[in-house]
């Protein structure tokens, strides 16, 4: 009898054992082929994201930048914002180095919360115009949206 | 374990009653692209009509549309993606929602992953100095991936306030240095680098300003 529950118990260990083992070498796969992992992660590090509630409420100047199409801007943007890919992109650029002023915060938006566009748009931003203020808004434009209609 | 490792990573990925021969794709633009197509395609394994109720991409820089809106079971179809690319460099990661009627996976996400090459860079494309600053001369790095490809031209600046110099360096890599003469006032200038890429010019802006 204990012989044959003992039988039992070390083939179960051996089984998890097994599961464990096969667990960790598709773990050790997907870490060296880095599967599933947003590309941006290889390239640089994150971009801090904050809440629009948090941006309208900052004393300090803040300029937004829309990451999103060209034509989406063109329909429509939070007020204030620039496009950074209106037109040629430097045009674009230029005119958003001609708005920002020394203390100036940049905060980029996308199209919604599934949008890695204004974190490599904001990463850009920061590695090419040495600006350390920059931030990512939170949900992007679809989130801004859902503000606004939820305001009284 | 080598039938469970099989399961694992077997392609192609199917997902309820749609099986799709990707939902990831690793795709690489040339030098200068300004948009690219793309397609998933799949065949309806199922024993019912399957519908495509929705695509949702996450930017507005995709557009996506599925060949027809209903697909009988053993129809193959396919879902046709253009991706607008102007003003992107390096990797970039957009993905696509589909939603249908399919009673075991209403959901699949599909993936693209782009390597949009960086011709130039230039680090940093801003320079700028204070109200007040000593008018000290600042400079930003430029690198050329493939010089075989890529010929500096010159650089331009129309703004006389601003001294630029283009200085070479290794093979495929310049220094440029900005010098105001006077930064008592706000001023600003782009300046251009062009370039021939290919045989064709093309002109890179570095922003230089006193705030």
């Amino acid at each position: 009898m204990m012989d044959t529950r003992k039988a039992i118990f070390l083939r179960a260990v051996r089984q998890a054992g097994l599961i464990l083992l096969i667990a960790l070498i598709a773990a050790v796969i997907a870490a060296v082929f880095r599967l599933g992992r947003p590309g941006w992660s290889r390239a640089q590090a994150m971009i801090p994201e904050v809440d629009w509630t948090v941006v309208r409420n900052w004393r300090d100047p803040v300029l937004l930048v829309d990451a999103r199409s060209a034509a989406a801007y063109a329909r429509d943007h939070i007020p204030g914002a620039l496009p950074l890919f209106g037109g040629a992109g430097d045009e674009a650029m230029a005119a958003l180095v001609a708005a920002w002023h020394p203390g100036t915060r940049l905060v980029v938006y996308c199209d919604s919360p599934r949008c890695d566009a204004a974190q490599s748009a904001a990463g850009r931003l920061r590695r090419e115009l040495g600006v350390e203020e920059v931030f990512v808004l939170k949900g992007g434009w679809s989130a801004w949206v859902d503000g606004q209609n939820r305001k009284p | 374990m080598v039938c469970a490792l099989a399961l694992l990573f077997c392609r192609p990925v199917i997902a309820g009653a749609l099986q799709w021969k990707g939902t990831d794709l690793q795709l690489a633009a040339r030098p200068g692209q300004d948009s690219m197509s793309a397609v998933f395609a799949f065949r309806n394994t199922g024993d019912k009509p399957v519908r495509i109720l929705a695509l949702d991409p996450s930017c507005s820089c995709i557009s996506a549309a599925p060949d027809k809106a209903v697909h009988a079971p053993g129809e193959s179809g396919e879902i046709r993606v253009e991706l607008a690319l102007t003003g992107y460099v390096g990797r970039m990661r957009r993905t696509i929602a589909v939603t249908t009627d399919d009673a075991e996976e209403k959901f699949t996400e599909l993936t693209m992953t782009v390597d949009i090459p960086e011709l130039v860079s230039i680090t940093p494309r801003f320079l700028f100095w204070r109200v007040g600053d000593p008018p000290q001369e600042k400079a930003a790095e430029i690198a050329i991936s493939d010089p075989k490809t890529v010929i500096v031209d010159k650089l331009e600046c129309l703004n006389p306030h601003f001294q630029a110099q283009l200085l070479p360096g290794k093979t495929g890599q310049f220094r440029l240095t900005v010098k105001p003469t006077d930064t008592r006032q706000q001023d600003e200038a782009s300046l251009r680098l062009n370039v021939i890429v290919g045989g064709r010019p093309q002109t890179y802006l570095v922003y230089v300003a006193v705030k």
